[in-house]
């Protein structure tokens, strides 16, 4: 029987989402845990100066677009390692539907169930300052989201390059996580940066993802950050994906 | 399984030397990530000041940063116990390890008490990157008023978390998501046990005077300090936490008991 490309694609994605449903608590914590993180540093910072609702909801958005960049690139530098650690990889390289399907079915659902987290996260507090109207502006940001996170994971899967060569995926996720977490620019004003820091925060995803919903769900949303967030998208996806095809090459012709 | 075997005074030292051991090779047995966790430590901190930027603050006093410390390292100490210590019995039992060691040893308790302490000592290399990453950002340059009481105040502490993580780890290990509930256990647990300096609200002040598992976190603070927090000599304060400890050595005991037999008898994990 021939599959369509398009049938495996939807095969994958539909056994990623299981795999992920196994696990309910981790998509309720996606939700919870922004409140945690923004509300602390906010109940931290009440004690120093007034945290107006606005910068809250500022400090939340940046907090969450923080969180699932991490988680995506974390999706895409873990997979390749966890498929060779539990003996898959050989079979997933050898299987008809091919690898490139195989990532993309991957990516698009983590993609999609990052978003149904944001989303759920995010409602209560855009509707209580925002009204009805915040909803309108959420759509358009959800959507700035989506392309914001597929760049990230192009940035996954150039860490897992490293991952598989230094074969440590512990070392190099904790030398990796911090360094983005800072150059992320999703939680504090860049401007306080040396100049050569704040160009680096400028060439990664984060800020652009952060600041073009930001600027969306505010009411001054600009045409060209998200050009720049699709440009991106493409760069770092292509840059991802011949990672990944060096590292095939390499699979196939020494072994995983 | 077979039954645990009786108790002899010395045997049972041996076997805690040995358990010490076993622990700290096994936390020490992967050099570089030790390394990488001290040199990123600043950048989580940097981290953190910019985001109180972030939510307007603009600066941050001398005080107020040697406070930050206290508060970082009280949350350390919870976070990495709870995750390092509680979720490693979690991993022992989902590896099989706990049976194996319970046939060959004299008692889970013995076991998790010689894990805890070489735990403890390997969680100095956190306070160690704390102070390094506080020098490192900002100058600043520990101060200890009372180095005999900090000291105390540690090793009540770490004893304190060892318990706790424990009882923790009893309760969860059975649970397939236990990690969603540590992370949200990370959170609250070190509002309740002391984490924030009396000074910032009387309500505060009042969790940290009535809650038990708060006063060697006060301590530190106030011992490295040199300020009272809360309305209670420090001696005193010394003894309310030794009972603490104390009371919740005896409830992890009687705890540690249930669950080994549970597991010996009726081959069940976990006291729920």
């Amino acid at each position: 029987m021939r599959v369509s490309k398009l049938d495996a694609l939807y095969a994958v994605m539909v056994n990623e989402l299981k795999i992920i449903s196994r696990e309910p608590g981790g998509l309720v914590l996606l939700v919870l845990l922004p409140y945690f993180i923004a509300g602390g540093m906010a109940f931290i910072a009440s004690f120093f100066a007034r945290v107006t609702v606005g910068v809250f909801v500022r400090q939340f958005l940046g907090f969450e677009v923080l969180m699932l960049s991490l988680i995506m690139v974390q999706t895409g530098a873990r997979f390749l390692w966890e498929e060779r650690g539990g003996g898959r990889l050989e079979f997933l390289l050898v299987s008809p539907t091919g690898m490139y399907v195989i990532l993309l079915g991957t990516l698009l659902v983590m993609v999609l169930v990052n978003i149904g987290a944001f989303t759920i996260a995010s409602l209560p507090i855009l509707y209580l300052n925002y009204g009805l109207v915040g909803m309108v502006k959420l759509i358009i940001a959800l959507l700035t989201l989506f392309i914001g996170l597929l760049p990230l994971y192009g940035i996954g899967l150039l860490v897992a390059g490293i991952i598989m060569r230094l074969n440590d995926a512990d070392t190099v996720a904790n030398i990796v996580t911090p360094i983005l977490t800072i150059l992320s620019g999703a939680t504090y004003p860049i401007y306080v940066l040396p100049w050569w820091i704040r160009g680096l925060v400028y060439i990664l995803p984060m800020y652009q993802t952060f600041y073009s919903m930001y600027m969306e769900i505010t009411g001054n949303a600009s045409l060209n950050l998200v050009i720049n967030l699709v440009l991106s998208a493409i760069a770092y996806l292509s840059l991802g994906v011949t990672t990944y095809a060096a590292l095939e090459r390499d699979f196939r012709r020494r072994g995983t | 399984m077979q039954p645990s075997r009786e108790i002899s005074g010395g045997g049972a030292l041996n076997e805690l030397i040995v358990e010490v051991w076993r622990g700290l090779r096994l936390l020490l047995s992967r050099p570089s990530l030790i390394l990488i966790n001290a040199l990123t430590a600043p950048l989580w901190l940097a981290f953190f000041i910019l985001t109180l930027r972030g939510f307007g603050v603009l600066s941050l006093g001398r005080q107020i940063l040697q406070l930050f410390l206290w508060a970082a390292y009280a949350f350390t100490l919870y976070s990495s116990w709870l995750w390092g210590f509680g979720h490693g019995l979690i991993q022992e039992s989902s590896e099989g390890i706990l049976e194996s060691l319970m046939s060959i040893t004299r008692g889970l308790l013995n076991h998790i008490i010689g894990w805890g302490i070489a735990y403890a000592i390997y969680s100095l290399l956190d306070f160690a990157a704390l102070i390094f990453s506080f020098y490192i950002v900002f100058g600043l340059v520990l101060e200890i008023r009372h180095p005999l009481i900090l000291a105390l105040s540690i090793v009540l502490a770490s004893l304190e978390l060892l318990l706790i993580s424990t009882i923790y780890a009893m309760l969860v290990i059975r649970l397939r998501s236990s990690w969603v509930i540590t992370n949200i256990v990370q959170f609250l647990m070190p509002v309740l046990g002391g984490l924030i300096p009396s000074e910032t609200n009387k309500y505060v002040t009042l969790v940290n005077e009535h809650s038990p598992i708060a006063y060697p976190f006060v301590l530190m603070r106030e011992s490295a300090l040199g300020y009272l927090e809360i309305p209670i000599p420090i001696p005193y304060q010394l003894i309310i936490s030794l009972v603490t400890v104390l009371l919740l050595f005896a409830m992890t005991a009687l705890l540690v008991r249930l669950f080994d037999r549970r597991l010996r008898y009726e081959g069940k994990l976990g006291l729920a």
